[in-house]
C-alpha cells in the first residue's frame, strides 16, 4: 500500500528522472521502510511520511528549477570566497546552463496525456491531502474514543467527509502542478510547434474581428 | 555548495558508485546526520551530471563484481575542481572560527 502510494507520488517529479531513476527510487524506499521497520511501527510511518514528503519536496525543487527561479547555490557559495571564486570552472556558467532543459523538439502532449497526468496528480494529491486531515481528526479523537473499533468506525465515517472537502483543493494542485509542467514544456518548445500559439498567429493573420473590422470602416 | 552535492561527490571522488552506495557512503561520511532520500539523491545525481561534475560510468567499464542494472557515477575533472574549491573554503571558514574563538577566550 505505501510502495504504490509512493509509485504514485513519483509522478509528480519531472518524467525524464522518474522513467531514469523511478525504479532506483523505489527500491532505495523499501529499503529504507526495512530498516525502519526493525525499529518499530512509529518509524515505519515516519519513515514512509519522509520518503513522500522527499518527492513532494523534490519536485516543487524541479519545478522551480524549470521555471529558472533556483537560485545557483554554488555560485552563491563561491561569492563568498574570493578563493574558490577564483578556482571555480567555467562550466557553472557555461551556456549549458541557459539552454532549456528539455528537448526543444518534444511536442506539447495531447489532451489524453493531459487528462491522465491531471488524473494522477489529483490523485495523489487527494490521498495525501485526506490522510492529512484524517490524521489530524484522529489524533484530537484519539482521547475520546476507547476502543480501537470505535477509532476504526470513527475514521471510517470520517473518510467520506474529508475526501469531499478535500476534492477541491485537489484539482486546484493537480492543475498548478500539471500547468505548470506544461508551461514548462511549452517554454522549450519552438513556437511554431505549439498549437496554443498557433492559433494566435493564425488569428493575428486574419486581422482583427469582424466587429472591429465593422467598427473601424464607419 | 548544497551539503548534499558535497558529500555526493565526496563519496564518488575515491571510486565510482552506484546510488544505494552513495546513501550508504554518505550516512557513514557525515556520522548518520546526512540521509539522502531516494528523490534527493536522484535528483542531485542528475543535476550533478547536467553540471558536468559527475558523469554516468559506461557499461563496459562498470566494475566487474557487481552484477545488475545500477548505474554507476565518477566524478570529473571539473567536479575534482570543484570539490577542492569548496574543501578550501570551508578550511578557510574553520580557521577563522577558530582564530576568532580563541581570541574570545584569551
Amino acid at each position: 500500500m505505501t510502495v504504490s502510494i509512493y509509485r504514485l507520488a513519483l509522478h509528480l517529479l519531472p518524467a525524464k528522472l522518474r522513467i531514469k531513476h523511478g525504479a532506483s527510487m523505489e527500491v532505495l524506499y523499501l529499503r529504507e521502510l526495512d530498516r525502519a521497520r526493525e525499529k518499530g511501527a512509529a518509524h515505519v510511518l515516519m519513515t514512509s511520511a519522509l520518503g513522500l514528503a522527499d518527492v513532494m519536496r523534490r519536485s516543487v525543487y524541479e519545478l522551480q528549477r524549470a521555471a529558472g527561479l533556483t537560485i545557483n547555490d554554488f555560485n552563491g557559495a563561491s561569492n563568498r570566497s574570493h578563493q574558490s571564486q577564483h578556482l571555480l570552472p567555467s562550466v557553472l556558467h557555461s551556456p549549458r546552463d541557459k539552454r532549456p532543459m528539455t528537448n526543444p523538439n518534444i511536442p506539447l502532449p495531447t489532451p489524453r496525456q493531459l487528462l491522465r497526468q491531471l488524473t494522477v496528480t489529483f490523485v495523489v494529491a487527494l490521498l495525501l491531502l485526506t490522510s492529512a486531515l484524517l490524521y489530524v481528526f484522529g489524533s484530537r479523537q484519539l482521547s475520546q474514543l476507547k476502543s480501537v473499533g470505535d477509532v476504526a468506525t470513527a475514521l471510517l465515517l470520517a473518510t467520506p467527509f474529508t475526501a469531499a472537502m478535500t476534492i477541491p483543493m485537489a484539482v486546484f494542485v493537480a492543475v498548478i502542478v500539471v500547468f505548470a509542467r506544461l508551461g514548462k514544456t511549452e517554454r522549450s518548445t519552438p513556437r511554431s510547434d505549439s498549437r496554443m500559439v498557433f492559433a494566435h498567429s493564425r488569428r493575428r493573420q486574419c486581422g482583427p474581428p469582424p466587429v472591429l473590422q465593422y467598427l473601424h470602416s464607419l | 555548495m548544497k551539503p548534499n552535492w558535497f558529500y555526493i561527490l565526496l563519496s564518488v571522488s575515491a571510486a565510482p558508485r552506484y546510488g544505494t552506495a552513495i546513501q550508504d557512503d554518505v550516512r557513514e561520511l557525515s556520522d548518520g546526520n546526512v540521509r539522502l532520500w531516494p528523490a534527493t539523491l536522484y535528483g542531485s545525481l542528475e543535476e550533478l551530471v547536467e553540471k558536468q561534475l559527475l558523469e554516468e560510468v559506461p557499461e563496459e567499464e562498470r566494475p566487474q563484481e557487481i552484477s545488475g542494472r545500477e548505474r554507476f557515477y565518477r566524478i570529473t575533472r571539473m567536479g575534482r575542481v570543484a570539490l577542492e574549491a569548496e574543501s578550501s573554503r570551508m578550511e578557510s571558514l574553520v580557521r577563522a572560527t577558530r582564530t576568532r574563538l580563541a581570541l574570545g577566550e584569551s
